[in-house]
């Protein structure tokens, strides 16, 4: 209940400031280029043909992986500087 | 000096992270290296009273053989079948270090022989073929209370559904108590599952068990009760396996887990180790589901593993419609309900579709206001999971004579989604006639098993390089 309360104090008084912002429901037409619909259905092509070719699909699963331990390694040099291991 | 122990400090912590790091991955027990030899054990003559047909437990026990008879002269009758003894799981369950047994009201005579760990009890408790009764420890077991129905009554039936027939894949279809589900004694356990009879040489088998999860709350997993076993199985026909049981629980919370466990490679008589040491990669099978219910009047407050916002919410609002109504109920001094303990949780234990309506309030009128809305809108784009048909090309040809000045034309069309997703389901389509397994099938575990490996392998070249760079700079 408390924490509901202070939740929904936060969320109202953020929609109030950020009220004045425009929304944006969709990316922006630039050029006549409709860059919303080419990343949706470029996702969704993407998407059809990992599912066909599976294989390539567990492929960039395991290069998610590799990306990711880097980007870590990454972020700890960056704090750690010398000291990282 | 010193920086020379640093780098021995430091190699062996990254040799132990890394020995971790590979277990995790491949899921690979720690073998075990040495036998732990117990001696013959000096137990005494002891006894255990059940109230109401309750689980007969030895703990703490390496390996042993269990018999139990209603005859006080001859304790050594197998237990299988005889004395009214409704069942047990195997009888030298060494599972859990623990064994169990069911009994019906009565006087029990059990028997147990301790044996030395790793060996098979039969080569230990018996001298060719004939029970050595210096090994054995007599157990009086006195059952008092209701005799009510069986538990593990072991009613294991393979029957023919539809479910199993439209997809064979084995998989645990269903099993009850429900998730959240709350029940009253007595208990029923239901667990339905499809065994494909091409995955029978790869599953070790089904195995239920149940866990009452009330003691957790204060991080004492050592005083926690342990795991009761109530089915574990080997399973050698294919189709649907449904198992069904009931038994009288004390109230409380309880989880329940349903397992299809697959092989062990390295696992029985003659192989490496003598032990199992890494799961069959071969097997796409390791199928658990766990399911927390209610047994009586208990709620869920207060339960360590249940102190997840939303599973306590979800468990508090099965006592009223949300937590608001709850609070105004159970805070009520005045009220029948009045509740110090249940009026505090809900004070600070949110309502769930509160915070729900504040989380889309805060995503529509924060999140997507301009600039910080073009990245939402981008990452709702990647993690969508719709999909679209793949474009199709269609040329146009003139046929005929060159001067014509309205030639006859034709079109061809080249359809990528025809030939790419139409060529997959082809493949897939297509089964070898021994094992009716496709070349997805057959092949995915295996190119599951390369990446993975060029993952790890990757991962340990790094590390290992940055360990040889490191040492050389702190030389240097």
């Amino acid at each position: 209940m408390i924490i509901n309360l202070l939740l929904n104090v936060v969320v109202l008084l953020l929609g109030a400031v950020f009220s004045m912002l425009p929304s944006v429901t969709t990316l922006p037409v630039i050029l006549n280029y409709d860059i919303d619909g080419a990343l949706v259905t470029g996702m969704g092509q993407l998407r059809t043909f990992l599912e066909a070719f599976w294989a390539i699909g567990l492929m960039f699963s395991g290069a998610l992986i590799i990306l990711t331990y880097f980007s870590v390694k990454m972020v700890i040099k960056l704090f750690l500087g010398s000291r990282a291991p | 000096m010193y920086n020379h122990v640093h780098n021995i400090m430091k190699a062996n912590i990254c040799k132990l992270v890394l020995f971790f790091f590979i277990k995790a991955i491949l899921f690979i027990p720690i073998p075990a290296f040495a036998y732990t030899f117990y001696t013959w054990s000096p137990y005494s003559l002891g006894s255990a009273s059940i109230s109401d047909k309750g689980v007969f437990q030895l703990t703490g026990i390496s390996n042993l053989y269990f018999s139990a008879t209603t005859s006080a002269s001859n304790p050594y009758t197998p237990f299988t079948g005889g004395g009214g003894i409704t069942g047990a799981t195997y009888p030298y369950n060494t599972l859990n270090n623990a064994i169990y047994a069911n009994f019906g009201v009565g006087t029990w005579h059990g028997a147990v022989c301790f044996g030395p760990s790793g060996a098979y009890p039969n080569d230990l408790c018996f001298i060719a073929g004939v029970r050595d009764n210096s090994r054995w420890v007599n157990y009086l077991i006195t059952v008092t209370g209701t005799d009510t129905p069986a538990l593990p009554n072991n009613s294991i039936t393979y029957a023919t559904s539809t479910t199993c027939t439209s997809d064979p894949s084995t998989r645990i279809i269903s099993f009850t108590p429900e998730n959240n589900a709350t029940t009253t004694n007595p208990v029923p356990f239901e667990v339905r599952a499809c065994v494909n009879s091409d995955d029978l040489s790869t599953i070790e088998g089904v195995q239920i068990r149940l866990h009452n999860i009330d003691q957790n709350v204060l991080f004492l997993g050592s005083l926690s009760p342990s795991d009761i076993v109530l089915l574990d199985t080997g399973v050698d026909t294919g189709g649907d396996f449904e198992f069904s049981t009931s038994t009288t629980l004390g109230e409380g919370n309880y989880r329940i887990e349903a397992c299809i466990n697959r092989t062990y490679f390295g696992y029985g008589a003659g192989s490496l180790f003598g032990y199992a040491f890494a799961l069959n990669p071969f097997a796409d099978i390791h199928n658990c589901q766990s399911h927390q219910f209610i047994v009586g009047t208990s709620t869920f407050i207060g339960n360590i593993s249940q102190r997840i916002w939303g599973e306590t919410n979800s468990a508090l609002n099965g006592l009223s419609a949300t937590s608001s109504e709850a609070l105004a109920r159970t805070c009520n001094p005045l009220g029948s309900s009045f509740d110090i303990r249940q009026c505090l949780a809900f004070l600070f234990i949110p309502d769930g579709q509160s915070l729900t309506s504040a989380f889309e309030d805060a995503k529509t009128g924060i999140l997507t206001r301009m600039p910080w809305g073009y990245l939402t809108r981008f990452i709702v784009i990647l993690s969508a999971t719709s999909t679209s048909p793949l474009p199709s090309f269609t040329t146009v040809v003139q046929v005929g004579a060159g001067g014509d000045l309205t030639p006859a034309t034709t079109s061809i069309t080249m359809d990528m989604n025809d030939m790419i997703t139409g060529g997959a389901s082809v493949l897939d389509s297509i089964h070898d006639p021994i094992q009716g397994k496709s070349m997805r099938d057959v092949m995915y575990p295996i190119i599951q098993l390369i990446v993975a490996l060029a993952v790890i392998i990757t991962i340990i070249a790094d590390i290992v390089k940055m360990s040889k760079s490191n040492s050389q700079h702190n030389v240097s």
